[in-house]
This record gives C-alpha cells, sequence and structure tokens, in this order.
C-alpha cells in the first residue's frame, strides 16, 4: 500500500487510488467537477488541480482525478500555482454562466457556487456577451436541461451510457457551441433519469417534480431507505412542512452505490404524500377515533382467539414483524405473508419485487402462502376472519372472492386504492375494521433487503393526529390477550430483539453500521451496485 | 426539430446497393463505428446533407445510438444537418487568403447572390459559408464547392463561374467538375 | 542542393506507378522487406536524427522505437495527412503530384514498426488528394506492393484511406486516432501514449505525410548522408511554403536552418508589389507573427525555441504592411475559436474569450486592462489542458502583444482622435 503526503500529512492508500480520494481520506477537499466516483475519470474540467513534487523535480501542476497515489509522493493542494490555476478555471466556468442563482433551485447545493466561494478569486473580468441557450427544456420523463447553466462536465452524458446503459445524452457541437442535448425530437428514457439531477454539479439538471418548490436548506432532512422495492436503496427524505419533497440517494457501496432508480425515487412523492387519506379508523360501517377502533379491534382479535388468519405485510419495518410474529403466532388461527414476484426488475438497481421488508419475513420464519390459499383459507367456515395488515394485497383478495370479515391496518386513500364503483360512504372495502396505518417514513426501524443487508430508517414525517401506529396496536392486542411482552421489554429496543431472533448479534437501531448490517445469506442474482 | 424517419425507414430511402456497400465499409475497419465517418460523408454526398433518418441509419449500421451519431456529426464542420444550397461555397478566411482578398469575394457573392454567410439563396441553389485554411495557401484566395478546390479567384471569375453553374444542365458535382476544368 | 521531396512538383498530373518503378522507386522498399529486418530500419532512422514534420519535431526513430517488438495483435501505422495548420500546404503537394513518394514510405515504415495496416487519414476537404491517393493505393494492390505476399516475402500490408470531415483539431495524434475509430475528434489524455494504446486500442505509431516521405532516401543512401543536410539537430530539407502577399507563393524544399529572408526573398520573390511587410508568420499560424527585423533567423527548431517561437510546420506567411497586425491577429483567434475541441474548461472559455477581446479591439474598443486579461487568460490554460492546443493560439496571441504592442494601444477606446477611424 503506497504512502504518500498530501499537505504534510502523511497516509496509506490501496495501489491504484486517485489523489481526489486519498485526499478525501485526509479530509482535504480538493474540488472537482468532471470526475464522479462511479464513472470513468476524463480530466477534461480542470478543477481538480494540485501540485505534485516528485523526486526532487521542480513542482508541477497536474489534475488529482487521474493522478495515481504512488510511494512517496508529496502533494500540495496549497501551493500558490495550484491555487491560482484552479481560481483560474472558476473565472473560466463562469465567465459565460448565468446569473441565475436568484431562480435556481441548485442554490445551496451548487459546486459552482462552494467552489467559486471557496476556491474563486471572488471577481470575474468577462464583460462581452454570454452565450445563450435553451433554457428548462425537458428532455425526459423528470429532467429540465438548461443548457447555459451547463459547464459541461460531461457527467450526465458518461452517467448515461456507463451506468444507466442508454447512450442517448450526448455532447453536441464543437469548442464554445457545445451544448448537452438529446436526439432531436427525442426525449431520454431511463428508470435512472432522476439521478440526473443529483450528479449535475449546477442547476443544468433539475427536476421537473422539486422545480421551485423549495430552497435546499429549508428541508428537513432524514436518512432512510427506499421501500420501492426490496433493494432498499440508502436514501434521504427531504420534507418541508411535513411534505416530502425530494427522495435522494446516499452514497452505500454496500446496497446501491450512489444512485437510485425511478420507481423509487419518484415513486416515493406519491407514496409519502398520500393524498385524499383516510385518517379516522372504521368498525362495523362507522368512523371512529382510530385509538377507539384500534380497542375494538384488539379486543375483537382477544376474544376470537385462533379464529383469525393474519396476514403481514413487507411494508412494515422488521421491529414490527418481530412484534406481529410474537403477539399473532399465540393468537392467530394462521400467521402468513404472500411473496411479491420480481416483475419488470432491471439489472441495475431495480429488483422488480414491490415488497420492501419481505427478506425479514422470511427471515424470521413468517409462513410464505399464495394469495389463491389465502383466499381460501380465509373462506373456510371455521375462519372469524382476515386481519390484514396490506390495503394492496386486500384489495386484490376482494376482487377475488368476497372476504366475509376484513380488518385492515394500512394507509388508505381514496383514489389510489379504492376500485372504481366503490362506495365513498363506507369502510375502505367494506372492512369490518379499518385503522389508518403509517408509513414507513413515520417511524423508525429497520428494513432487510434481498441482499440480506439491514438498514436503519429514520422519521421524515409525522402522521396525522390521532393514528395509533401498528406497533401501538400490536401492543394493545397483546394487552387485551395478556400476552407477556416482558421478555421483549427486556431488549435495549426493538432492533435489538430482531437481530436476536435474527441469530445475530444484539444492537440497537442507531449502532447499527450507517452502510448497514448483514444479516445472513444474501439472495442469488442480485445486481451489483456501482 | 422533426424527426424524419426511422432507422428501417431511412434505408428504404436508399438503394440497397448503397446499403450494402455502406454495411461492407463496416467490415474493412477493426471495430464497426471506424467506418462511421465514411458513411456520412456518403450519406450526405447522397441528399446534400444529413437527415434525422441518416443518423439513424447510421447508427444501426455502426452499433451506436442515434444521439450518439448526431454528437459526432455535430463536431465536424464539413456536415450539413440542415440543408445547404445545390452548390454549397465554401470561402477560405484564414490567414494568405485573408490577405489575398477573401473578403473581396464574400462581398462579391452578396452582391450577386444578396447571401452572406450562413445563408441560402432563395431558390435553393446557392449556399455560402466561411471556412477554415483549405491548405491552398499558395494559390490565395481560395474557395472550395464540395471540396473541390477553385483557387486564385478574382470577382471577375467568380461571377463567371456563379453564371457557369447556374446555367448548367449538369447535376451538381458534375457541374463543379466542369467548372474546375475551365478555369 | 538536391532535392529528394519535390522532384515531381512541377508535374500537372501525379507520377504513376509504372514511371516511378522504371524511375528507381520502390527499390530501396523491396532491399528493406527482402534483406533488412524491422530494428535495424529503426536504428538507421533513430541515427539519421529525422525529426517529425507535422510540426512537433519528435525523433522518428525513437517513436518507432517505442512500438512492441513482440506485438500480441495488431500493430498499426496511422499517417497524419489532416494538413489543416494555416499557411500549410506541403503535404498536399506530395500526395497530389508524388503520391508513391508517400506510399514507399508507408511500406518501410509499416515494415519498422512491424505493422500490416496502414490508416492514412486525410482531411476531407482534400478531395482531390485523396483521389490520386486512392488510384496510386489500387496501382499497388494490383503490382503486388500491397496485399498478402508483399515483394514475395510473405508478408502482409494493407493501406486503408480514410477521410476526415472538417476539424483542425484532428492534426493531433491522439484526437485523430479518435476521429478515426468514428468519435468525436477530441485529443485523449496522455499516457497512454499512442505505442501502448492507439487505434482501435492497439500500439500505433502516427505519423506526419512529409515524415515519412523521407524515409526512402534515408534508407536509399543512409543516415550519414541526411546528417549532411540542415542543422546538427534536425538534420534534412524541408517542404517549407511560403504564401501570403508575396510574388512567388510556393513550396520550396530547402535544408533546414535557410533562413527566412531567403525564402521570402530570393525565392518567393519578396513581397508582392515590392512593398514592404508588417510581420512574417514563421512556422504555421500556431507559431505567431514577428517583426521584418527578424526575417535573419534560421527556420531551424531550436534557434526559433530559443526566439520564444517556434519552427512547426514551416509554413511562412507574410503579412503586408498596409494590413493590421489587430485584424491579422483576428484571423487566427476566430480560427482557433472555431476549432478548438471544448472539451477542457480553460481552452473553451479562453480561445473563445480572447477572441472577443480581439474583436473589440478591431472595433476600436479595447480596453488597457484587456492586456493583463489576455496574459492571464493564456497563463490559465497553457500547460493546464489535455493537449497543447492553447499553447497553439497563445502563439500568435502572445507575439501580436510583444512586438505589436502599439497597434493594439492605438485600438485603445477614445485613442482616436476625433474624426479619425479607430484602425490606422
Amino acid at each position: 500500500m503506497p504512502e504518500l503526503t498530501i499537505d504534510g500529512r502523511a497516509i496509506e492508500v490501496p495501489a491504484g487510488t486517485n489523489l481526489i480520494e486519498a485526499a478525501r481520506r485526509l479530509a482535504i477537499e480538493i474540488p472537482y467537477y468532471c470526475y464522479h466516483p462511479a464513472l470513468a475519470p476524463v480530466g477534461s474540467c480542470r478543477m481538480c488541480q494540485v501540485e505534485i513534487l516528485e523526486g526532487g523535480k521542480p513542482p508541477r501542476v497536474a489534475i488529482a482525478c487521474r493522478a495515481e497515489a504512488t510511494q512517496g509522493l508529496q502533494v500540495s493542494t496549497t501551493g500558490r500555482d495550484c491555487v491560482a490555476a484552479r481560481a483560474s478555471t472558476l473565472e473560466f466556468l463562469l465567465a459565460n454562466h448565468p446569473l441565475d442563482c436568484p431562480i435556481c433551485d441548485k442554490a445551496g447545493e451548487c459546486d459552482l457556487q462552494d467552489f467559486s466561494y471557496r476556491h474563486g478569486r471572488g471577481a470575474g473580468r468577462f464583460t462581452e456577451p454570454k452565450r445563450a441557450g435553451h433554457k428548462h427544456e425537458p428532455i425526459g420523463d423528470h429532467i429540465l436541461l438548461d443548457q447555459e447553466r451547463c459547464i459541461l462536465c460531461t457527467r450526465c452524458v458518461r452517467f448515461m451510457d456507463e451506468y444507466a446503459g442508454s447512450p442517448s445524452l450526448v455532447v453536441a457541437g464543437r469548442g464554445d457551441r457545445n451544448v448537452i442535448a438529446t436526439f432531436p425530437g427525442e426525449p431520454i428514457r431511463s428508470n435512472y433519469e432522476g439521478n440526473l439531477a443529483d450528479i449535475c454539479p449546477v442547476g443544468a439538471l433539475t427536476l421537473k417534480e422539486f422545480r421551485f418548490k423549495s430552497r435546499v436548506w429549508d428541508l428537513d432532512s432524514a436518512e432512510s431507505v427506499c421501500t420501492g422495492c426490496d433493494r432498499n436503496c440508502s436514501i434521504l427524505l427531504e420534507t418541508k412542512r411535513n411534505r416530502l419533497l425530494r427522495a435522494r440517494p446516499r452514497v452505500n457501496l454496500r446496497v446501491n452505490g450512489h444512485f437510485m432508480c425511478d420507481v423509487g425515487r419518484f415513486g416515493l412523492l406519491e407514496h409519502c404524500n398520500p393524498a385524499g387519506r383516510e385518517e379516522l379508523g372504521w368498525t362495523r360501517g362507522a368512523r371512529r377515533p382510530a385509538a377507539e377502533a384500534a380497542a375494538e379491534l384488539a379486543a375483537t382479535l382477544a376474544a376470537e382467539k385462533g379464529r383469525w388468519v393474519a396476514l403481514l405485510s413487507a411494508r412494515m419495518t422488521t421491529e414490527e414483524l418481530l412484534l406481529a410474529r410474537t403477539v399473532l403466532a399465540p393468537l392467530a388461527r394462521a400467521l402468513c405473508f404472500v411473496p411479491a414476484p420480481a416483475e419488470g426488475g432491471d439489472d441495475i438497481l431495480f429488483t422488480g419485487r414491490r415488497a420492501a421488508n419481505q427478506r425479514a419475513l422470511e427471515l424470521l420464519g413468517i409462513d410464505a402462502r399464495s394469495a389463491d390459499e389465502v383466499s381460501n383459507l380465509a373462506a373456510d367456515p371455521a375462519v372469524a376472519g382476515l386481519l390484514c395488515f396490506d390495503a394492496r394485497l386486500a384489495r386484490d383478495l376482494s376482487a377475488a372472492a368476497k372476504l366475509r370479515r376484513l380488518a385492515l391496518v394500512d394507509v388508505w386513500t381514496r383514489p389510489a386504492h379504492e376500485p372504481p364503483a366503490a362506495d365513498p360512504t363506507a369502510a375502505p372495502l367494506g372492512a369490518e375494521f379499518f385503522l389508518p396505518g403509517t408509513l414507513f417514513s413515520e417511524k423508525e426501524g429497520t428494513f432487510v433487503n434481498v441482499g440480506s443487508v439491514m438498514q436503519r430508517a429514520l422519521r421524515a414525517q409525522r402522521p396525522p393526529q390521532g393514528t395509533v401506529d401498528e406497533a401501538g396496536f400490536l401492543r394493545e392486542i397483546a394487552a387485551r390477550a395478556d400476552l407477556d411482552l416482558a421478555e421483549l421489554a427486556r431488549k435495549p429496543d426493538l432492533t435489538w430483539a430482531a437481530l436476536e431472533a435474527l441469530g445475530a448479534a444484539g444492537r440497537t437501531l442507531r449502532q447499527l453500521p450507517d452502510d448497514g448490517l448483514d444479516v445472513g445469506g444474501g439472495a442469488p442474482g442480485e445486481a451489483k451496485p456501482a | 426539430m422533426a424527426v424524419s424517419g426511422s432507422g428501417p425507414e431511412a434505408a428504404k430511402e436508399h438503394p440497397e446497393a448503397f446499403v450494402a456497400a455502406m454495411r461492407e465499409l463496416t467490415r474493412r475497419y477493426p471495430a464497426r463505428r471506424g467506418a462511421l465517418l465514411p458513411i456520412l460523408t456518403a450519406l450526405q454526398a447522397r441528399r446534400g446533407h444529413l437527415a434525422t433518418g441518416d443518423l439513424r441509419l447510421a447508427a444501426e449500421l455502426t452499433g451506436l445510438s442515434p444521439a450518439e451519431v448526431f454528437s459526432i456529426a455535430t463536431f465536424y464542420t464539413m456536415y450539413r444537418l440542415q440543408p445547404a444550397g445545390r452548390f454549397p461555397i465554401g470561402v477560405c478566411r484564414n490567414i494568405s487568403c485573408w490577405v489575398n482578398g477573401s473578403e473581396r469575394l464574400v462581398a462579391t457573392i452578396r452582391d450577386e447572390l444578396a447571401i452572406g454567410p450562413g445563408e441560402r439563396t432563395a431558390d435553393g441553389a446557392f449556399s455560402l459559408a466561411e471556412v477554415e485554411c483549405l491548405g491552398s495557401c499558395e494559390n490565395a484566395p481560395c474557395l472550395e464547392i464540395e471540396s473541390r478546390y477553385f483557387e486564385r479567384v478574382t470577382p471577375g471569375r467568380l461571377r463567371e463561374l456563379l453564371r457557369e453553374l447556374r446555367e448548367s444542365a449538369l447535376d451538381p458535382d458534375a457541374a463543379v467538375a466542369a467548372a474546375q476544368r475551365t478555369r | 542542393m538536391e532535392a529528394y521531396l519535390s522532384m515531381e512538383f512541377g508535374r500537372r498530373e501525379p507520377l504513376r506507378l509504372a514511371e516511378a518503378r522504371s524511375g528507381g522507386r520502390y527499390r530501396t522498399a523491396q532491399r528493406v522487406f527482402e534483406t533488412l529486418k524491422p530494428e535495424q530500419v529503426v536504428e538507421e532512422v533513430k541515427n539519421s536524427g529525422l525529426r517529425g514534420r507535422g510540426g512537433a519535431w519528435f525523433p522518428t526513430g525513437i517513436k518507432w522505437s517505442f512500438m512492441p517488438r513482440e506485438p500480441k495483435g495488431p500493430s498499426y501505422l496511422v499517417i497524419n495527412a489532416d494538413e489543416g495548420e494555416p499557411g500549410t500546404f506541403k503535404d498536399r503537394q506530395i500526395m497530389e503530384k508524388d503520391p508513391h513518394l508517400l506510399l514507399e514510405g508507408i511500406l518501410i515504415a509499416c515494415f519498422a514498426i512491424r505493422a500490416e495496416t496502414a490508416f492514412l487519414y486525410i482531411r476531407g476537404e482534400y478531395r482531390a488528394a485523396h483521389d490520386v491517393l486512392a488510384e496510386a493505393i489500387a496501382e499497388l494492390e494490383q503490382a503486388g506492393l500491397l496485399g498478402d505476399d508483399v515483394f514475395g516475402t510473405r508478408r502482409r500490408l494493407r493501406v486503408i484511406l480514410h477521410r476526415g470531415a472538417g476539424a483542425y483539431i484532428c492534426g493531433e495524434e491522439t484526437a485523430l486516432l479518435n476521429s478515426l475509430e468514428g468519435r468525436r475528434g477530441e485529443p485523449r489524455p496522455k499516457p497512454p501514449f499512442p505505442a501502448v494504446y492507439g487505434a482501435f486500442g492497439r500500439p500505433t505509431s502516427v505519423n506526419n505525410v512529409e515524415t515519412l516521405a523521407n524515409v526512402p532516401a534515408i534508407l536509399e543512401r543512409g543516415a550519414a548522408w541526411y546528417k549532411t543536410l540542415g542543422t546538427a539537430l534536425a538534420p534534412g530539407n524541408l517542404l517549407f511554403g511560403v504564401s501570403g502577399a508575396v510574388e512567388r507563393p510556393g513550396c520550396y524544399e530547402l535544408p533546414v536552418g535557410t533562413t527566412a529572408r531567403e525564402l521570402v526573398e530570393k525565392h518567393a520573390g519578396g513581397v508582392k508589389g515590392g512593398g514592404r511587410m508588417r510581420a512574417f508568420v514563421p512556422g504555421g499560424a500556431s507559431t505567431g507573427f514577428l517583426p521584418p527585423e527578424k526575417l535573419d533567423l534560421a527556420m531551424d527548431p531550436e534557434k526559433l525555441k530559443k526566439e520564444g517561437t517556434m519552427l512547426g510546420t514551416g509554413g511562412i506567411v507574410v503579412i503586408p504592411e498596409e494590413l493590421s497586425l489587430v485584424d491579422a491577429l483576428r484571423v487566427f483567434s476566430r480560427f482557433f475559436r472555431h476549432e478548438t475541441c471544448g472539451q477542457c474548461s480553460p481552452c473553451r472559455e479562453g480561445a473563445a474569450w480572447s477572441d472577443q477581446v480581439i474583436a473589440r479591439f478591431q472595433r476600436g474598443q479595447g480596453r488597457a486592462d484587456d492586456f493583463t486579461l489576455l496574459q492571464d487568460i493564456m497563463r490559465g490554460s497553457r500547460g493546464r489542458t489535455i493537449c497543447v492546443f492553447p499553447e497553439a493560439f497563445a502563439g500568435p496571441l502572445a507575439s501580436a502583444i510583444q512586438h505589436f504592442r502599439p497597434e493594439f494601444e492605438r485600438r485603445l477606446e477614445g485613442a482616436a482622435a476625433p474624426g479619425r477611424p479607430a484602425h490606422a
């Protein structure tokens, strides 16, 4: 492992490491645009200039992205020449850059703003007419292109080609007529389009879903995971006044690399901002405050012990699933889940299995049953009813065959979940019991992905006033049924209990490593993250 | 920008023998895409410019995406993605031609044809571009039409050339070649 | 002086194979193929001191010695016939008038570097030269000098003629390789060098037309003979170009080291119409402007480097006194702005920005702090990019300000006396 010094500080790095990454390990910032850890380096932006001293020769200015850390190398990021070179690059880039900051979504997280502040000279001398180009032009389902703001780092071009496998974004023209473009009249089509807004260092590629919605410094941010499929990409949920305005990936080399897919990114915007949400509970045709409906349902389940079929959902956290198993296994006639197939996945990130925590269900030993089997079970005259934690599943089952007695615990929105001919004055699906559930973003817990990596998801939103969350409901049942949860209560938290139940050493939610914990036995055929 | 024709349809615009010859070109190179410039040049020679259908055909022949072909085509000065005149005139504006009166030739064209650089006559006969050094500096000032050179051009001889081309019954490239011979 | 490059330049029609062979052409190539080893050819060219005539003056034998001796797969020769440096027209003479001079050099070069395929990349505008070369290559194929059994030695060789499509930057060897591969003609970072990773990822030597035209004579008459011509560090004859405001513009074969004065006054007949020159370009646009006082400079790469300029492609352009140096500079700045590939921020922005500033000077709207600005633009881009394009656009700009500053000062805003035009 070569050892080198950067700004006088020594560090050992694996062979083949470039100077940007070597400096990063020392928390030394070398600014860059065209470089990206997930893409092959090109060395065209000339932002990452440093000085290199090699074996008695005078220091030379070089770009860090294509300079390999070798034994004995001495690097300076503060030498006068490289400081001037970086300031010069910024002056060149700002020459034709429009003064859009006041109206640009990227403000506050813009590398041009930030590097100009930290590495620029403060005043530009360009007084000629600036280049004009297309502004806020849609180039796909989600991205707007502003050619004037573009600094031609070509990350977007290389991302679409190297990562998304679709070379549909290109540089057109030559020299100072270069612009980013698609084939004339043809938008880009990709499940990874949203990442373009993240990798663009400036506001040239922005999301129409986020346009003018908020300044980034007004957003509240929570670390979470995407529940669109069972990849569980590490993400940030960014909200303002409790509304999810943006979901974007966090770097996690173990799970999703640097990116996430559009099914997740834009699906979450819908999912976490449910319009027309049913906020009250229902019992026997009448609306009730959620707490009352929960109490009534809990009492019923306790009283009719052994006669209800409980159907758990992969939308639930591992902790909720453990609690459910603990409470419902002794109480229910059958405790099961319906595995979701992987459909339409790509071999990049999206698995196509719309069941975020299915692996936890498997590892916790919950019975897997087909939808038909559950239907038959529910139809058995000896069965009192079906307790279902999944609205979509309940809807599909009741479409197939009338459910006699249904207790539904999930988020329900009239437009999204309801079949077309439903009666808006009746309970969802005509269920005897309905508890308004909570979104994953409204609680904290863990998810285990297709590769058996357990990750933490923190709370990003507040559920509606008066909501009883799933864990609270399960504890209510335990109380009614006189079940002893003392064993569980002795653990520092439910995450600890869940890990032990999975045969791993106990840790609390916050003790989990930031990039997740392997809880055993990855599924075959999973795509490698980049 | 309207899309004119997809790959298979553009192929139908060009005779089979031509498309087969283009495919053969891709086999001469260690990688198919090496034939891209020769293919684009051949496609442009047929229509006078490259239509989007031509770009798609080139993409299909070389295994590239249409966007990549578009990117490559827009890099090179000689490729035109918009229709030019039947006789696209390129007047060299670089140093030796400039010293020897290239600006007078541009002015002559403006007088005779009422067009400036980047423009095309209304009847579609001529268009004008200012081009960079043609490598015939000892014969300045030079102009070219589809890379056929006209050298030591005076305003008078330019006017004759325009007349001769306009009156020619031959197809454009033959007309230009014939005009070269009479210089 | 005995010409070995330009013997056929006076012809109306190109020299064809039959006549060429009866005059002795290809005998050297035959001897090389039949009796020599590749290493011996490389050694001879190294000893001759031949340096590349594409503008960079890199020793050709050394470039060939970088090629693998035991290649595991194809190696390529790529001929750089992209001649785009303004004021340069010598390669065109060779290709249009004496294609077999080039082709014999190609044969010998391929032998030396163990290449079985040569790509002849010719600029798209050189249609006439392309057609001549196509015929000459066909002649060689028919005669068995290209094909599967060259000179009956079982060696294979083919020359693939490939037309560019209009981009000066494709004269840069790695940009040329990208263009050959059907990409945008953008230069590649070096390392890796073409001898390691070149055309289609294979070891490649890229050589200029005129460089290769020197090779048959070197192999025929020997390195020792070659070193008697030209200068110690840059032997041989050069095809000098003289154009612009001269009586007899043309291509003149003379030893490296001939003075600019001899070329302009003796061979090209002096300034046209007996006038005076304002400036001259010594070796193509990138080499910038020199005042007439410098005419006695030897046109030799070492001497011109010491003078702060370059020999480049040896294309002299004479700017007459009646034309403005600011306007002449604008011809070049506009050219470089048009031709920068645009990859690197400093060059893309700097070439355009400096052109905009010079355009302001043309309009009499220069500003006093523009001089510092232009120096900063050059300093911020030279040595700071993937290729040496900034060095090229800085050539005319730096030399114009250094040697002709008063002309710029006359174009500062407010410099003109009222009622008199800004340019004088």
